[in-house]
């Protein structure tokens, strides 16, 4: 297996052989290719785009780390949550910028949630619980709707990538 | 409980105004429309609070937030999401069909038996919030609720204090 969207989360984790404190966004990518491709991709606009997600989803961690942080009984924000968006985000990140990086929010059911978002087109959302699963949920300007889950394992599903490309045409 | 307030509420009315306490910055978008989150319960099972606030001028409504729901986070009231009790309970869900632009559910098994979901807005007062409600979802589908709490903000306005 040599691309990004035949492996499988059992895959990732044994052939990871770590980054700058395990985060390296393109790290879990492309650790078999090589060196060479890594530094070009290092400095590149979607690297940096993606560190700055990481940086973000690191910070909610800790801003929402307080139960009730809400108002209405928020759960603490999970770990194994940030770390799946993560997960998701580096997949997300070869794709760039063909799909373009979505707004970070935190769910008050301990969970992240992605967001993309056009006034011309409509508002498409995923939520990482950490439990290997996605729920999406899309609310399209020619009124159509779609929702669901789907298995996360380390491939975006093309629903998901179908959906997506709705919003950022 | 305040008899007199109780009194002049009366039941829930369709044209009322329904206000959903917001605290979370990242919640609102920046051309101020309202994300789903923000109209999500966390507790399962649970309804989504709200208050009735028809008859109350703004600094009586943060005075209501600040009472009733803020002092339960260190957090300040930014705003609240407005829609009115026919806009909540228009949002009822429908089972949707498969055509060229919207997809059925296929994963979710639960979600595919679900013909309807009703939406109401209940008149749940209580000795420190006179003007609670809850808007109620029948039946709860917990893979659901995050589409209908995305629905629901849709519909509401965000009204920062001024």
């Amino acid at each position: 297996m040599t691309t990004a969207e035949t492996w499988t989360r059992d895959t990732w984790q044994t052939s990871y052989t770590g980054g700058r404190g395990g985060d390296d966004p393109f790290r879990k990518i492309i650790n078999q290719v090589g060196e060479s491709l890594l530094e070009a991709k290092r400095g590149s606009a979607q690297y940096l785009l993606l560190e700055q997600a990481f940086e973000e989803l690191d910070s909610i961690l800790n801003e929402f780390s307080e139960a009730n942080w809400d108002g209405y009984e928020a759960i603490p924000i999970k770990e194994d949550a940030i770390q799946e968006t993560k997960d998701f985000l580096s997949l997300l990140g070869s794709k760039l910028p063909a799909l373009s990086l979505p707004e970070i929010t935190p769910e008050g059911d301990g969970g992240i949630e992605l967001e993309w978002y056009s006034p011309e087109t409509g508002e498409f959302t995923l939520s990482f619980d950490g439990q290997n699963t996605i729920t999406y949920s899309g609310i399209f300007s020619d009124t159509s709707e779609t929702l669901g889950t789907t298995p996360f394992n380390m491939v975006i599903p093309s629903i998901i990538e179908t959906n997506i490309q709705r919003i950022t045409k | 409980m305040n008899e007199r307030v109780k009194r002049a509420l009366g039941p829930v009315q369709p044209d009322e105004q329904i206000d959903r306490y917001i605290f979370i910055e990242k919640y609102i978008r920046p051309d101020n429309t309202i994300k789903g989150p923000a109209f999500r319960e966390t507790r399962e099972g649970e309804f989504l609070s709200v208050s009735r606030t028809s008859t109350l001028n703004e600094a009586e409504i943060l005075a209501l937030g600040r009472a009733t729901v803020a002092f339960r986070t260190r957090k300040e009231i930014i705003g609240w999401g407005r829609l009115s009790v026919r806009e909540a309970e228009n949002n009822s869900f429908l089972n949707l069909t498969e055509d060229e632009n919207t997809r059925l559910i296929a994963e979710t098994p639960e979600i595919e038996r679900i013909d309807e979901i009703t939406i109401e807005v209940k008149d749940t007062p209580y000795e420190e919030n006179p003007y609670h409600a809850d808007i109620t979802y029948e039946p709860f589908v917990t893979s659901i609720m995050k589409h209908l709490a995305k629905k629901l903000a849709k519909s509401a306005l965000f009204i920062p204090p001024s």
